[in-house]
């Protein structure tokens, strides 16, 4: 275990998710709509990613949350986070739409020798996990990772577009970093 | 020495310079070399994403659709019906989901009750039916192409009301694993439409299930009539 890490922020996010969970489960409106915000882009991507089709990932996205308001009284806070919970839904609303689709393939030709639906979502679901991840972080830190990361800045430019000292955004990065890897490990946990 | 602290093992994972003993450190200590690689392991990914790109936001038509259908409580899909397709499976006996969301997953079902005037049919297939505990002959469950060309399930059975509970009506695969909720049974004859679209021949078994109003949309696993259908 590392021995500095931003404590007192985490702590108050898993106090929130906390709380949306227990909400969630009781059916207090306005909960379904808390937790669409939070993963609703996570839930699409990862569905926009494994089945390669904008439609079919509304669709995937629109069920998901659906039957997660449906089976909410099945939801246990004590067992886990809401999020997590509902990208588990997720994850086999994915994998039964490329299931479907592979049966409907294979009377045509034999594609069925791919891997199996599960797998093609788990080996989409870090990088996008990442990625919702490096959102969580809030300014200025998803901006400067964003900037570094996804579109490949180097630091320099990175300070000099954001008129920050050269010291205070590699401090961010190497924060980012060490935070992006605590996170990781609890949704490794999660999954 | 103790430790490197988190900035050290940062710097040496993004390939920073660091002072030599912390590097020598580094080198010696497995428990920092586990830490340093687990942080590449994230940079790696994240570095991976300049190639797949961030995350996308769904259209905002998704949370209208998503906000009406749980208000209006009903299992009918508005995106999927405007593009006049749909498609629906609901696995709850399926567990290995259960890995990431602790939980079984219930799905959507669609009940639409027919009525009004009987359209011209054709049999498509047809499941005599059994009550599972008396293993008496229970009636019989036919799949009728109607002249508009969607399929209906028409199920002649025996009906018995029950207290705190409803029967439901199932389209379950061979490997009961797969299914859809047609809806619930209220009376001896009943007509359910199947979505466009249904594959029937891939969900072949015809179930009804005792449903206690507990709220929970999954199958309750207390099936009393059942048969299958030959296409």
């Amino acid at each position: 275990m590392g021995t500095r890490r931003d404590v007192g922020s985490t702590d108050l996010a898993r106090l929130d998710a906390a709380r949306l969970g227990r909400e969630f489960a009781a059916g207090s409106e306005g909960s379904l709509e808390a937790i669409y915000k939070d993963v609703a882009g996570l839930v699409y991507t990862l569905a926009a990613r494994a089945l390669g089709d904008e439609h079919e990932a509304e669709d995937v996205t629109q069920q998901t949350f659906v039957s997660a308001w449906k089976a909410r009284a099945t939801f246990d806070p004590a067992r886990g986070e809401l999020r997590g919970w509902v990208v588990g839904i997720a994850r086999k609303r994915i994998a039964d739409a490329l299931d479907k689709r592979r049966r409907e393939v294979r009377n045509v030709d034999a594609v069925s020798a791919l891997s199996g639906p599960e797998a093609t979502v788990d080996a989409e679901l870090e990088n996008v996990l990442l990625a919702y991840e490096l959102e969580q972080l809030g300014p200025p830190r998803n901006t400067i990772m964003a900037m570094a990361f996804l579109d490949g800045h180097t630091h320099d430019h990175i300070a000099d577009q954001l008129d920050m000292p050269l010291g205070t955004v590699k401090s961010h990065i190497r924060r980012s970093l060490i935070a992006l890897r605590d996170r990781m490990e609890v949704s490794d946990v999660a999954s | 020495m103790s430790h490197l602290d988190d900035d050290v093992l940062a710097m040496l994972a993004l390939g920073d310079p660091v002072a030599s003993h912390e590097r020598e450190h580094a080198a010696t200590c497995d428990e920092c070399a586990r830490q340093v690689a687990e942080i590449s392991r994230t940079r790696a990914g994240l570095e991976s994403l300049a190639q797949t790109g961030g995350l996308l936001a769904p259209p905002p038509a998704v949370w209208e659709a998503i906000s009406s259908q749980v208000r209006r409580g009903d299992g009918a899909d508005e995106l999927a019906a405007r593009r006049e397709r749909t498609r629906r499976s609901t696995s709850p006996w399926m567990v290995g989901v259960a890995a990431a969301a602790g939980l079984v997953i219930g799905g959507v079902g669609v009940a639409t009750l027919v009525n009004g005037a009987e359209a011209a049919r054709e049999q498509v297939a047809v499941a005599p039916l059994t009550n599972l505990e008396t293993e008496q002959d229970a009636g019989v469950a036919r799949v009728e192409l109607r002249a508009d060309g969607s399929q209906v399930l028409v199920l002649e059975t025996e009906y018995e009301p029950i207290d705190g509970a409803a029967l439901e009506v199932w389209l379950i695969d061979e490997n009961v694993e797969g299914m859809i909720s047609l809806g619930f049974l209220t009376s001896g004859s009943e007509t359910f439409v199947i979505p466009a679209g249904f594959d029937v021949t891939a969900y072949p078994i015809v179930d009804v299930s005792v449903e206690p109003f507990d709220g929970d949309p999954t199958h309750s696993g207390q099936s009393v009539t059942r048969g299958v259908l030959d296409a």
